[in-house]
This record gives structure tokens, C-alpha cells and sequence, in this order.
């Protein structure tokens, strides 16, 4: 009873705490703060979107019906993996835009947002234009598999003709490549932008630029090379079950999703996003301290 | 308190400050004067905390200067300030966001006073109408300091006597720390209480406008005159 009555009183507490912090004005304040900047970097690259948006349709439009125009409608699935393949590119160029609409001025330095929220904000609108894209792709793969391979309600379709689990993940691995590219280009950025203020090195600033990236990559691979370290990264997995399919043939173009399972290595894909929080956060200090307006 | 300490800002070996010693009191409206690249701007920069001193301080009620000073300095930028694909009233939305202490009532007042059409966007507005929506986004907040880097460039003198009038009607004199670089001083001089005179990343003279006025009947542009000129020989 005791204990009943003393974890109703510490749940009513926490719940008021809780409530009494979501509606302080500085939590407000935070939120309409980010948001703020969420709407404003919409609002920089809404317009491109939109075009690029209506020229993934047109471009699927136009492999269509030219495909369609040779009978080797099949020919669509190559394009289409090259579309998906290419929002790796996306990313890193939606980011790439934002900060250019910055650059003029760097204005948006002077500001009561941190770093670490200015440069959020850029990021999840690159996301959220990439996702977009993605999300019109996948349409336009479903599309193009259902017309090749009828089915009667391709997003119930509980026949696993369509590879909705390798989809996915597919999906997920383009978006976090993209990702890798966007912080590196953050972070380089930030870089390439604090170097204004020595001079000496700004005239070598792209060399600079060219030798952090390459060279952090020739270590990363040097020490992935190392007994040791290849030991360890080696030493977490989980087994990953996917269902074994066969290959789906249209035409001379085979597409084969599936995997007969293997194993994951956890170490890799845990390093991997800790060295990407590492970037961003090394943006955020760069862009913090070091740039200059 | 506005402390400059020996403040040297230097781009390979041109300084564009140069060992400057000054101290902005509280309340006053200063304005600083002097011919192009003499360090006006980065001068306003360096005390906005977004530009860093290669030697000396930056001090605003004795604290190091850094980018967090936007909290309580409103800084008027002569360039990358306004989105041009946004609407007048998606960069008023866009400041009140950012800006605690940023007011509706006074941007919509200020809206109405400057003439602006909220429904436009950026890239349509002149030059003048531009100026004057940098001007109401910086005067709808409520700050202690109060930048103004070249509010006048680019305008017609119609448009800078209205941008005065703004500045007369909703500068808090008295409690704001003004500071306006220009090379309008006719039309700026009825609102200065002190003058700087900028040159090679120096103050080289320095007036209180009004003494001037009385005791030498100088206007700021005469004095102006005269001290370049010595600066010029020294």
C-alpha cells in the first residue's frame, strides 16, 4: 500500500514537472525557434523540389513511353535503379543549396539559434527533400513492376512479389549514404569557410580541403585492414532472415532483391553513425567559433 | 558598455582594424564616419560577434564578445539579411520566430509606417523598400544595442528621410546604444550624439555633435571635413 501510494505520488510529480516544462516559455521559445528555421529552409527549397519533382515525372513519363514505344518496357527498371542510386547525390545537393542561399553575407550566423540548430535544420530539409524524391520513385517502381507483373492490389500484396522488406532496406541504405555525403560536405564546408580567416592557408584552401577527406579515408581503410581492429569489428553481428525469393525476370533485365540471410555486423554501422555524429558536431563547432561573415 | 580594446583585424597584411581603442556608453547614438575600406563594417562586425579579432578585445558589459550577443544586439547588415524568395510578411514570421524579443505591434506599425506591402516578395521590392524592411525587422526588436552598417547605401534621399524619420520615431534614445556607419551625415546629423571618424582602421577624431554645433558652429560634415584632412596629413 505504502509503496502503491509512493509511486502515485512520484509519477504526479513527474507528470507536473513534465507539464510544467512543455509549457515554459523557453520550451516554447526552442520550438518555435527551430520550427522558424524548419519553415524558413521550406521555404528556400521549396521551389527546387517542385522542379525537380516534376522532372522525375516527366523523366519517368518520357523512359515510359519510349520504352513502351519499343516494347522493352522492361528497360524502365534499369532507369529506375539508376534514379534510386542517384538520391545519394540528392542529399549532399539539397544541402548544398540551403547553405548557398546562406553564403551571401552568412547573415544567418548572426542569430540566436546554435549551430548545432542552424545546421539541423538544413539537414532535415535535405531529408525531407530526398525522402520526397525517394517516396515518387518507389511510386513510379511500383508502378512499373505492377504493370510488368499484375498483381491485384500491389500495397496488400501478400503473394512477396514485390520486395517490400529489400525495398525497404534499400531504401534506408540510400538514405544513409546521402547522409554520409551531406555531413562530410557539412563539415568540409565549415572547414573550407574558417579558413578565411588565415590568409597563408586560404589559398590552399581546396588542397586542404581535398587532404582531410582523402586522407581521414586512408586511415579509416588502413586501420580497417589491421588484424586487430578487423578482429573487433568482426566480433557483434546479428543474423539477418530475409525470405529467399527467386529472381524476378522482365525481359533480359533480371532483378534479384533477395538475400538468403547473412549476418550483419553491428561494430561497422554503430562506428559508422558515432563518426557521423562526429562531423556534425565538428560543423556545428566550426561553424560556432570559426567562420567568419 | 561597448569595449573596444586594442581590437586589430587583419586579411593577410592589410589590417582593416588597427589597434582600435574605444568605448561606446550606454544610451548614446553614435555615428561612425569614413571613407570606403577604412573598417566601418568590420568594426560593426567584430562587435556583433561575428567577425573575430586577430589582436585585442571585444567587450560588451565586460563579457567577451560572441555570436551569442544576438540575444540582446540587433544588427542591421548591408547584405544576406533578406531571402529574396520570401514575402515581406514571411521574413516578418521568420524574425518574430528567431527573436524573443521581437514585436509584432511595432513590425506592424513599422509596416505602416514604411509603406511596405506584406503580400510582396523580396525580390520584387526596390532597393529603397528593401532598406526600409531591414530597417523594421531590426527596430521591431527590443535590444540595448542597435547596429545600423550602412542603412542609407543605395537610396534616394527620399527614402533616407524616411528611414531618419524611423529611426527618430522608434529608437528608444536614452536606453539603446546606437550605432549607425554612413556616408550620409546630412541627413543622419539631428539624430548623432557623438561622431567617429574611421580611417585606415583607426579612429582618427571623435566629436560630440552638439559641442561642435555650439561651440565651433561646425555641422558634422564641416568637422568631418577638416579632420580628414588632418588625418590626412598625419
Amino acid at each position: 500500500m505504502w509503496l502503491l501510494g509512493f509511486f502515485t505520488i512520484y509519477w504526479l510529480t513527474c507528470i507536473r514537472v513534465l507539464v510544467y516544462y512543455t509549457n515554459s516559455t523557453l520550451i516554447h521559445e526552442v520550438i518555435n525557434l527551430f520550427l522558424g528555421l524548419l519553415k524558413k529552409d521550406f521555404l528556400l527549397v521549396k521551389t527546387y523540389l517542385w522542379i525537380w519533382l516534376a522532372a522525375l515525372l516527366l523523366l519517368y513519363m518520357a523512359g515510359g513511353l519510349l520504352a513502351s514505344y519499343y516494347s522493352v518496357f522492361y528497360y524502365m527498371f534499369p532507369l529506375l535503379l539508376t534514379l534510386y542510386v542517384g538520391h545519394t547525390v540528392i542529399f549532399p545537393v539539397a544541402s548544398a543549396i540551403l547553405l548557398k542561399a546562406e553564403e551571401k553575407g552568412q547573415y544567418w550566423r548572426h542569430g540566436t539559434a546554435g549551430a548545432v540548430k542552424l545546421l539541423g535544420s538544413k539537414l532535415m530539409m535535405a531529408a525531407l527533400f530526398t525522402i520526397t524524391s525517394l517516396f515518387l520513385t518507389n511510386l513510379f517502381m511500383v508502378i512499373s513492376w505492377v504493370i510488368m507483373e499484375p498483381v491485384s492490389n500491389p500495397f496488400i500484396d501478400l503473394s512477396g512479389s514485390i520486395p517490400w522488406l529489400e525495398g525497404t532496406i534499400f531504401n534506408i541504405a540510400i538514405v544513409f549514404g546521402g547522409l554520409y555525403f551531406t555531413l562530410w560536405g557539412l563539415f568540409l564546408w565549415g572547414l573550407f569557410h574558417s579558413l578565411a580567416q588565415y590568409p597563408a592557408l586560404k589559398k590552399f584552401a581546396w588542397v586542404i580541403i581535398f587532404a582531410v577527406y582523402f586522407g581521414t579515408q586512408a586511415i579509416l581503410t588502413r586501420l580497417s585492414e589491421w588484424q586487430p581492429v578487423k578482429n573487433f569489428l568482426q566480433s557483434w553481428s546479428i543474423q539477418m532472415e530475409l525470405t529467399e525469393m527467386s529472381a524476378s525476370h522482365f525481359g533480359n533485365v533480371a532483378l534479384d532483391f533477395t538475400d538468403k540471410g547473412g549476418e550483419l555486423l553491428l561494430w561497422p554501422i554503430l562506428l559508422s553513425i558515432a563518426g557521423l555524429c562526429i562531423l556534425f558536431w565538428a560543423a556545428s563547432w566550426l561553424l560556432d567559433r570559426k567562420v567568419e561573415v | 558598455m561597448i569595449t573596444l580594446d586594442n581590437v586589430t583585424k587583419q586579411y593577410g597584411r592589410k589590417k582593416s582594424l588597427d589597434g582600435l581603442t574605444y568605448t561606446f556608453e550606454c544610451g548614446k547614438v553614435y555615428g561612425i564616419l569614413g571613407p570606403n575600406g577604412s573598417g566601418k563594417s568590420t568594426m560593426m562586425k567584430a562587435i556583433a560577434g561575428l567577425v573575430y579579432p586577430t589582436e585585442g578585445k571585444v567587450l560588451i558589459e565586460g563579457k567577451p564578445v560572441s555570436r551569442n550577443i544576438a540575444r540582446n544586439l540587433a544588427f542591421l547588415s548591408t547584405e544576406g539579411m533578406l531571402y529574396k524568395s520570401f514575402r515581406v510578411e514571411q521574413m516578418i514570421q521568420f524574425f518574430k520566430s528567431q527573436y524573443a524579443d521581437f514585436s509584432k505591434d511595432k513590425a506592424e506599425e513599422l509596416l505602416a509606417f514604411m509603406e511596405l506591402d506584406r503580400r510582396q516578395r523580396v525580390s520584387e521590392l526596390s532597393k529603397g523598400q528593401q532598406g526600409r524592411l531591414k530597417l523594421l525587422l531590426v527596430l521591431a526588436r527590443k535590444t540595448d544595442i542597435l547596429l545600423l552598417d550602412e542603412p542609407f547605401v543605395g537610396l534616394d534621399p527620399m527614402v533616407r528621410d524616411t528611414i531618419v524619420k524611423s529611426l527618430v520615431s522608434f529608437i528608444d534614445f536614452g536606453k539603446q546604444t546606437v550605432i549607425i556607419t554612413t556616408h550620409e551625415i546630412t541627413e543622419i546629423e539631428p539624430i548623432l550624439e557623438e561622431a567617429l571618424l574611421l580611417e585606415q582602421g583607426k579612429i582618427t577624431a571623435s566629436c560630440n555633435v552638439e559641442q561642435v554645433r555650439e561651440e565651433q558652429g561646425l555641422s558634422v560634415l564641416e568637422w568631418l571635413k577638416t579632420n580628414v584632412h588632418r588625418g590626412a596629413l598625419a
